[in-house]
């Protein structure tokens, strides 16, 4: 009788676990199942068994998604190896990744700790104050030798003048002095409203914003796209040498602040696209 | 140092009271920031930022486990201008039985000339089932599309929330927030229950996928441009890999909270206060019994253990609060029991110094 147990216990485990399935969210790169001694390369919507070995190829990943349990596991590359094994040994638990975090932020791999000690200045108020008078005054020329041009993304193209509602683009930025300059670009559309085109960190440092001197750099991880309304959009692009927050500044601009604030020393570049 | 058990305790009430003293003076008068975040943000905000920042997958983490939420889809209408494509996607999804459907985008009066297109998403959005539309609360103006008025079709706001807030007070009107319009609850708001941003994974669908019942049957489906860069958020941590998230992204993970009840509970401040006291009053306790002893000679180690120990219930209490954070979605902020732990040292020997002062007169 307690034989019959075991092994009825035993054959309803197997089966639950054989029941057990994945579904394939998405697959990045090469990512294969083995099956019968042939390699099929996986499709999204494919559904694995737990059992079912899979091979992850390099620079790859596979997505699985476990509906009963609500889980989705992504994977990255490895051997032919079973399903089950490959998400056991590529998960990681709580205490793991605070583990992880923590020597990081020991050993200063945590490089946004490493931001906020290297910027003395950030989030200086005053700073976008004297930014923004430097901005009002007409007369303010530019302090350094700085440029930009707006390059197509589909192209690689420069845009020169003219771009139509929903062409997607990055700014090409050019410092050509000696210092290094923190940048970003204020754009006025037709009707005057304002936006800032590059997004400031939460510290406010910058330093995904700075621009080494002597120096050409492609945003191409911020890529922009033209949008209504028609008409002219003008850029300016902003260059100094510390850390500035450019929302404060559209914000000055619209509350139209009067300020006494000597104006900052910034580097200025301005360019026009009507968008058709 | 004091000798006798009634001196103990006496010292150890004082070097307490003065620990706690300076961590309030820090952390809550003088604001020094203890975890890295620099936002104008209040003390738990920033934990909560930290915890976030240890759990969610960074975009190079190649391999991460989150929580797929088997209710919730999302139709990417990637960058799709079209009035007709749109219409033509929501009519598919709306064919397929779906248990409500979200649409995350506002459609002003004069932004197309095409009449014909205008009319046609009209008529689709009217005849739709269970459909919900995005409006938005823009200053003193409510930011809504050209056929809400006309089609009568339900709607819900799209502004953005951190908390439990169900609705907001528009005017004469009550606007409820698009996740409890379609989930139709009505209590009232709670700021210390916050929308859980831990990384979750839902179905997303192109536009121009063919779709099955099973992929849209009994399910929300949320209809958003995942691409369009005037709808994106930066947030103090990653959600999915990226620090730039899209309206809908975020829409989803509020909807999937309120859905799930999967709230973070924050607790209120004096929990965290009431724990560094009794903590920082058992660690002083030790700390002199330790010193007591290193003093009489019976422990030369007695400084060694008492930096080591300070240090080890540091890491400790921050590990605790995250295991809090991620097991059982409570926030209890652990950095006033850190702080305090940590000023213990400075407070038991300034007690010292006035007490040695005060013998020598």
């Amino acid at each position: 009788m307690k034989k019959n147990l075991i092994i009825a216990t035993l054959l309803f485990t197997c089966i639950c676990i054989h029941a057990q399935t994945y579904h394939v969210a998405s697959v990045n790169g090469n990512a294969y199942v083995l099956k019968n001694g042939e390699r099929t390369t996986l499709t999204p919507r494919e559904i694995l068994r737990t059992t079912d070995v899979i091979e992850i190829g390099k620079n790859s990943s596979l997505a699985v998604v476990d509906k009963k349990e609500s889980k989705l596991y992504s994977l990255k590359e490895t051997n032919a190896e079973q399903l089950s094994k490959v998400i056991k040994s590529q998960s990681k638990s709580a205490i793991n990744k605070f583990a992880g975090r923590f020597i990081e932020s020991l050993t200063r791999g945590d490089t946004e700790k490493i931001s906020y000690e290297a910027t003395v200045s950030y989030k200086d108020m005053a700073e976008d104050l004297r930014i923004y008078t430097a901005l009002k005054n007409a007369a303010t020329q530019s302090a350094y030798p700085v440029l930009f041009t707006m390059i197509e993304q589909s192209s690689g193209q420069t845009l020169k003048g003219e771009a139509a509602v929903g062409d997607l683009f990055f700014f090409r930025i050019t410092n050509k002095s000696a210092t290094p300059l923190y940048i970003n670009i204020l754009n006025i559309s037709s009707d005057g409203s304002m936006y800032d085109c590059l997004p400031i960190d939460v510290g406010g440092t910058m330093l995904h914003l700075l621009v080494p001197g002597y120096s050409t750099v492609d945003l191409k991880q911020y890529p922009m796209e033209f949008t209504e309304p028609k008409g002219e959009d003008s850029f300016t692009l902003i260059a100094h040498n510390k850390p500035f927050d450019l929302r404060n500044v559209i914000q000055y601009f619209r509350l139209n602040e009067n300020t006494s604030a000597n104006k900052a020393f910034i580097g200025t570049y301005k360019l026009s696209t009507i968008v058709k | 140092m004091p000798k006798s058990d009634t001196k103990i305790w006496l010292y150890t009430s004082l070097a307490t009271v003065l620990a706690t003293v300076f961590c309030y003076v820090f952390y809550i008068i003088l604001d020094v920031n203890v975890l890295d975040y620099l936002s104008k943000q209040n003390n738990e905000a920033d934990v909560v930022n930290y915890y976030y920042k240890i759990q969610n997958r960074k975009s190079n983490d190649g391999a991460y486990t989150a929580f797929y939420d088997p209710e919730i889809v999302i139709l990417d209408l990637e960058g799709t201008k079209s009035r007709v494509d749109i219409a033509d996607a929501i009519k598919r999804v709306s064919d397929l039985l779906p248990r409500a459907i979200i649409l995350d985008v506002i459609f002003p009066e004069n932004s197309t000339t095409l009449q014909a297109d205008d009319d046609y998403l009209k008529k689709t959005i009217a005849s739709a089932s269970n459909l919900y539309t995005a409006v938005r609360i823009d200053g003193n103006k409510l930011e809504k599309s050209f056929f809400q008025d006309e089609t009568g079709v339900q709607y819900g706001l799209a502004n953005k929330v951190s908390h439990y807030k169900p609705y907001e007070i528009f005017g004469k009107d009550t606007l409820y927030y698009l996740p409890f319009a379609v989930i139709k609850e009505q209590k009232k708001e709670n700021r210390n229950l916050l929308i859980n941003y831990s990384d979750k994974a839902f179905d997303i669908y192109p536009i121009a996928e063919t779709l099955t019942p099973e992929d849209i049957g009994n399910r929300i489906v949320l209809i958003g441009d995942l691409q369009d860069l005037r709808d994106k958020y930066d947030m103090p941590f990653s959600i999915g890999g990226e620090r730039r998230v899209s309206g809908t992204t975020l829409l989803a993970y509020n909807l999937s909270t309120a859905l799930h009840h999967s709230w973070i509970v924050q607790a209120p401040r004096w929990i965290g206060f009431l724990l560094a006291l009794c903590v920082c009053f058992g660690f002083t306790y030790f700390c002199y019994r330790l010193r007591s002893k290193g003093e009489d000679g019976n422990n030369p180690w007695y400084n060694f253990i008492e930096t080591a120990a300070r240090i080890v219930l540091i890491i400790l209490f921050l590990l605790l609060g995250y295991l809090f954070f991620v097991w059982f979605g409570l926030m209890v902020n652990m950095v006033y029991v850190i702080l305090t732990t940590a000023l213990t040292g400075l407070s038991m020997n300034i007690i010292e110094v006035c007490t040695y002062k005060r013998k020598k007169k």
